[in-house]
């Protein structure tokens, strides 16, 4: 679902992203781990198109994201890390506005579920997003990306600054998702959270992926040790 | 597509500033329309006022010929005679006025400058009438808070204040992200956005304009549809102006300070300078060395009274008198006559010079109008006001075409010695104010207008696709 061919990025002789090669499956929740400054954000960027690739490619569902980007982006949700909304629209208006640019029309119920789906306590539905935590606003994200359709996840350390139950509501919403068949990726710095919510973790440093294994190879210490590792 | 319109115009309706800003403009618009509207009474008050004396004084001067005719009154003094032709002649000159056009009120022009009747006379210095320094067509463009002043001035600083930070703002909040990350042409994402804000700030101004119509009570006076569309045309280019500088891709401080300096470059800076230039390129001679002029050539043409006479019969036969056994009563106004060609002649340099380069101040305006849309819009509007510089020059003519029609009535039969009847009161030449034959600017200036915005909107565009998504969000 979601492929990088090669794709590096340079920024004159600096380097943001080495060739990699990485691949998604449905259902998968793929999680980038890495200190700031690894790659994970540019990785994200060049999925959303939202940077120009120096070489190799990146696809979505088969469609490179280059060539065709309104189509690639048609399949795919993005959360950054601090998802801003319309501040004067309530939840349920920004999900039916996104979804309007998405080229979906659904009925006030139909939103309602959707965010329901998300875990939004239904009282907040039409509140103004001025009024919301940072975690119900990624719960909202996630609400737009079940109204979009999405089949591609991208996440941008969503979980970064939520309170632990929050974090964990995030982790099981992303699971669920993936039930379903959505390909995630996701940069995090929470090795925790990968390890539980994650199918696939891949650590990247320096521009590199220099690790990749599946959750179900490595236990929560041997996977820090591991980070650790790489990161001394 | 329509659902984005709605959530676009939400998210606006929700901003409580906004409705403040609005109100302001209505206030603005309100008060602009009531001082138009007091300027254009008063004007026309005085018009009707004299129109209203000349009627009275005519029939109490026909009433007074009628009984001097039956014998019943008499006058010792010939100089207080109303038959006399030279007394009724110079005393009850006709008023010859430009009335006001029923869009008088949107824009005061050069109204305030210029008396709008006047009384020629037999006798005096009809073409020095209207000479004025200050008859400089762009030097006094924004004198008065009228209509044309609100939407001028206001009107830009109102489309900044509404869409500076359109891009600029999603970005800052982080909004941008998420639309980015949506399957949309961005430039139309963009383009809509201005399109609501345009809407909205069109039924706004619109609304504003007709409901303070409707409160002063002058309903909807003709031409107010083009007032509309030159004004909005006009907003138009300022959202166009502001849509270029959005997709720059700077940060909202830096939109308001590059908008704000157009506003002064547009709105203040070329008006003033091709004003400027226009009265240092082409200086008008100064009213009272005219008027010296003229009355030294009257004193010049005294000395030679009979001698230019003598000429002047050799060239007029026609009006030498048959009989000549009694002495004409008119003889000080006959030797007047013959002199006033030659007053003429020795005037008509400086009156030539006066109108040569009042042309050429108007050439130059004209042709420098294009520069600025806020010349385009003061232009246009004083146009459809009929207060324009043009409309200004035109009356001057009418007027000076008027004192020698009344000139002409007379001179001829105070030639052949005649007095004035009851029956040659209903012959007297009339004025009738007309100025459809002034030559209009607005349909080019609305033109031009809409071109410009245009151009900037298709700079926009340009901007646009060498701007990449990473300069986009990264500001």
């Amino acid at each position: 679902m979601l492929q990088a061919s090669n794709l590096s990025k340079f920024y004159g002789h600096t380097v943001a992203l080495h060739p990699l090669n990485l691949t998604v499956q449905r259902g998968e929740i793929y999680c980038l781990l890495g200190a700031n400054g690894a790659g994970k954000t540019t990785t994200i960027n060049l999925f959303l198109n939202f940077i120009q690739p120096t070489d190799g490619s990146a696809l979505v569902a088969g469609i490179d994201v280059v060539a065709r980007p309104e189509e690639s982006k048609a399949k795919l949700a993005y959360i950054p890390e601090n998802l801003m909304l319309y501040p004067n629209l309530s939840g349920l208006e920004n999900v039916d506005y996104f979804s309007a640019l998405a080229r979906q029309r659904y009925s006030r119920d139909e939103l309602t579920a959707f965010l329901t789906q998300a875990g939004l306590q239904e009282e907040a539905h039409d509140k103004r997003i001025s009024t919301y935590s940072k975690g119900m606003r990624q719960k909202v994200g996630i609400a737009i990306a079940l109204a979009k359709k999405a089949e591609a996840l991208l996440l941008d350390e969503p979980t970064s600054g939520l309170d632990p139950k929050a974090s964990n509501e995030f982790s099981e919403l992303l699971k669920k998702m993936s039930q379903r068949g959505v390909a995630t990726l996701m940069a995090t710095h929470d090795l925790f959270r990968a390890k539980e919510t994650g199918t696939h973790l891949g650590i990247m440093k320096e521009g590199r992926l220099v690790e990749q294994l599946t959750t179900d190879q490595i236990n929560h210490t041997d996977l820090e040790k591991l980070y650790l590792k790489h990161m001394n | 597509m329509i659902k984005s319109l709605i959530y676009e115009w939400k998210t606006i309706a929700r901003e409580r500033w906004l409705s403040v800003l609005f109100l302001l403009f209505f206030g603005c618009t309100l008060f602009a329309v009531r001082n138009g509207r007091e300027h254009v009474g008063d004007r026309a008050a005085a018009i009707d006022k004299a129109r209203h004396e000349q009627e009275v004084a005519e029939e109490a001067t026909r009433f007074e010929i009628d009984s001097i005719a039956r014998g019943l009154k008499r006058y010792e003094q010939s100089w207080l005679d109303p038959r006399m032709l030279s007394v009724y002649g110079q005393r009850m000159g006709r008023v010859v006025a430009m009335d006001p056009q029923p869009l008088a009120f949107v824009s005061t022009g050069q109204s305030d400058l210029f008396t709008h009747y006047t009384k020629p006379k037999l006798y005096g210095e009809a073409y020095a009438l209207g000479f004025s320094e200050l008859s400089n067509p762009v030097k006094l463009l924004f004198g008065s808070f009228d209509l044309a002043f609100v939407c001028i001035y206001l009107l830009p600083l109102l489309v900044v204040a509404f869409s500076y930070n359109v891009l600029s703002a999603e970005r800052e909040s982080g909004s941008l992200r998420l639309t980015l990350a949506q399957p949309i042409s961005v430039f139309g994402w963009l383009l809509r956005k201005f399109m609501v804000r345009f809407v909205a700030l069109a039924a706004v101004v619109v609304g504003s304009m007709m409901l303070a119509f409707l409160m002063m009570g002058l309903g909807l006076p003709h031409g107010t549809v083009r007032m509309v569309a030159v004004i909005l045309s006009y907003a138009f280019f300022w959202f166009a102006l502001s849509f270029w500088v959005n997709v720059t891709g700077k940060s909202s401080g830096s939109n308001a300070v590059k908008l704000m300096s157009a506003w002064i470059v547009v709105v203040l800076l070329l008006p003033a300078i091709i004003g400027q230039l226009a009265t240092q390129l082409y200086p008008v001679p100064s009213r009272i060395n005219m008027i010296h002029q003229y009355r030294v050539a009257e004193a010049e043409a005294d000395k030679r009274a009979s001698e230019i006479l003598k000429t002047y019969y050799r060239d007029h036969p026609e009006l030498a008198r048959q009989d000549s056994s009694q002495p004409n009563r008119y003889q000080f106004w006959i030797e007047y006559f013959a002199s006033i060609d030659l007053i003429k002649e020795a005037v008509m340099p400086v009156v030539d010079r006066y109108n040569r380069q009042l042309a050429s101040q108007q050439a130059w305006v004209d042709q420098w109008r294009f520069a600025s849309p806020a010349i385009l819009l003061q232009d246009a509007l004083t146009d459809l006001s009929g207060t324009s510089a043009r409309h200004y020059s035109d009356f001057r003519q009418q007027v000076i075409a008027y004192a020698d029609a009344w000139r002409s009535y007379f001179m001829p039969r105070m030639f052949r010695n005649e007095w004035m009847t009851t029956e040659a009161l209903d012959q007297l030449p009339r004025h009738t104010y007309q100025s459809q034959h002034v030559r209009s600017s607005f349909l080019i200036d609305l033109l031009v207008m809409v071109l410009a915005a245009i151009g900037v909107l298709a700079a926009g565009w340009v901007t646009f696709r060498r701007l990449s998504t990473e300069q986009l969000l990264a500001g």
